[in-house]
């Protein structure tokens, strides 16, 4: 059995295809098997909302009057970088220079709350563009174009997180308690897209995703992308491996899926919802949606060593991850998760409605993602540069 | 370093890892002293005999005048409880200030970082993975305060 992308989408049209959330679709796998759910459902839905470390937002303002080319700019208060006569480009973790716990994240989430903002530019003083300051308010409405660039979107693994040492770490990770008790991890595991389709058969460049509520499109590999870990007999990879980038329009976002947060001793994050479908095109991605949590594995980190090898404490399973105790190093230790299941279960179901309500149609990727392996560490190199 | 362990699937997953090594607790009072007590070295016992360290938040005393401080006692709930016990014997008036964490559920994201941190086992994530608080396990140990990414929790006095 097998169909397509446009078949899929011709249903949709008609109100014929059957779509499930992973959720469902697991439970429906082990109930009626592979074989029924293969010729009966068309399309799942996956999600996640887990804690991202890095985005980048991009404005486009109107022309002042005199013109003004910004030469400097902040947003309340954070700097942001002028990136063409009246773009400016906002890092997520830029802290404002007057509150360290306020980042671009915050501008990101106040702009999509519909909030008023504070601009502060300085312009170059040139020939056409005489404008030597500007202060304004501003909100999403005044803008011409407001996106956020997300280069490490979807994470398809990641790992545990725990800490051997005498003393507590506060990491990106969490607060990492001494003598191994505690762990953390942030993944939605078997609803995360990456995992139901954990070689990218049906996810490319191109493909129309659901960022926060908003139009998203899938912009190819993303940072720390690395495709060639090392995987399981599912094909399921035992660490980070792929990662996709993307961008969402801030317009359409609802603020219910787009977080500003603070790790203290780390600094800024968000949390972003992202659900993504992922159509039964065949019997092998039938299988890989078929995985459940007892079947990804994942490795135990020791953040007490802050090198880039760190040494690890073997391996387990979502499944014992989910039941808030794992065995690290002969020692039963509470973990807990950094990514949100409830927000990412509801991502599946409010995704499947929009399908049903046919406001979301599937699309073919334009490229495939590149899964060779190619990830590059980044080493000092004491002579000078060669060009 | 760090021994490396294999796999352990078949092991006890479910123990209580908080059994092991009961946890200590902070308290905040309020000591009034009468005057022919201010000059006790309290701190000193608390620390020597039951192992209580305390920590002096507000002081208000003069010699030979009768004084008041405010102080947190952090160590083991049963020492505390004989440290509190010893200080009303001497004669000072102790008020405990209630202090409780409280979780504004509507900006919660049902995230789970507060829970890695709740070694007491106050805060759990439900079948439906929604964060629960189970406050009479609560031992205001203020962790998840920091803990939480977006701010949903506060102290109160
Ligand atoms: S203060 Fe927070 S972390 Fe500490 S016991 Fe209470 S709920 Fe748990
Ligand atoms: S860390 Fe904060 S947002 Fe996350 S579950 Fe706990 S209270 Fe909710």
């Amino acid at each position: 059995m097998e169909r397509t992308i446009e078949e899929i989408n011709e249903k949709i049209v008609l109100s014929k295809a059957l779509v499930l959330t992973a959720l469902e679709a697991k439970e429906l796998i082990s109930e009626k098997g592979i074989k029924y759910f293969l010729s009966n459902v068309d399309l799942v839905t996956c999600a996640s909302f887990e804690m991202l470390t890095n985005a980048l937002l991009y404005l486009s303002f109107g022309q002042t009057d005199p013109l003004i080319y910004f030469s400097e700019a902040y947003i309340n208060n954070v700097y942001s970088l002028p990136a063409g006569p009246t773009d400016l480009a906002v890092s997520s973790v830029t802290a404002s220079r007057d509150n360290p716990e306020y980042s671009g994240s915050n501008v990101i989430e106040d702009l999509v709350l519909g909030k008023d903002l504070q601009l502060k530019a300085t312009g170059k003083v040139l020939p056409v563009f005489p404008n030597k300051e500007f202060d304004t308010w501003f909100n999403l409405s005044n803008l011409n174009c407001a996106r956020v660039f997300f280069n490490q979107l979807i994470n398809q693994n990641n790992i545990v997180a725990t800490n051997s040492g005498d003393k507590d770490i506060d990491s990106h990770m969490g607060t990492l308690i001494g003598k191994v008790e505690n762990s953390t991890f942030n993944s939605s595991g078997f609803l995360n897209p990456l995992l139901n389709d954990p070689y990218c058969k049906t996810l490319g460049t191109g493909t129309r995703i659901w960022v926060a509520g908003g139009n998203a499109y899938i912009t190819g590999f993303g940072s720390n992308h690395n495709p060639c870990q090392k995987r399981n007999k599912y094909g399921i990879p035992v660490g980070p491996a792929i990662t996709l980038s993307g961008f969402v329009d801030l317009y359409k976002i609802d603020p219910k899926w787009l977080r500003a947060g603070y790790l203290r001793s780390f600094g800024p994050v968000l949390f972003v919802g992202v659900g993504v479908p992922i159509p039964v095109l065949n019997e092998e991605i039938a299988n890989y949606i078929s995985i459940t949590d007892d079947k990804i594995n994942t490795t135990i980190v020791d953040f007490s060593i802050p090198r880039r090898t760190k040494p690890t404490f073997g391996q387990c399973t979502y499944s014992e991850l989910r039941t808030s105790t794992v065995m690290i190093n002969d020692k039963p230790t509470l973990t807990a998760p950094l990514s949100s299941m409830a927000g990412a279960i509801q991502i599946c179901n409010i995704l499947k409605e929009a399908i049903l309500n046919k406001e979301f149609y599937l699309t073919k990727p334009v490229e495939d993602i590149n899964l060779k392996c190619d990830h590059k560490k980044l080493d000092s190199r004491l002579s000078e540069g060669v060009n | 370093m760090a021994k490396k362990s294999k796999s352990n699937d078949e092991k006890n997953i479910n123990a209580n890892p908080s059994s092991a090594q009961p946890l200590r607790i902070r308290k905040r009072i309020v000591l009034d002293f009468p005057p022919q007590v201010v000059q006790t070295p309290l701190t000193y016992i608390l620390a020597k005999e039951y192992d209580v360290a305390s920590n002096i938040l507000r002081a208000e005393i003069a010699p030979e005048e009768s004084g008041k401080l405010v102080m947190e006692m952090d160590g083991l709930p049963d020492m505390v409880e004989k440290a509190l016990g010893r200080i009303k014997e001497m004669g000072i008036n102790v008020t405990e200030i209630a202090r409780k964490v409280t979780f504004n559920m509507d900006k919660c994201i049902h995230c789970g970082a507060c829970v890695s941190v709740c070694l007491a086992g106050a805060l759990k994530l439900d079948k439906d993975y929604h964060l629960q608080f189970i406050e009479p396990k609560c031992t205001v140990c203020e962790m998840c305060v920091s803990a939480c990414p977006v701010d949903v929790v506060e102290i109160d006095i």
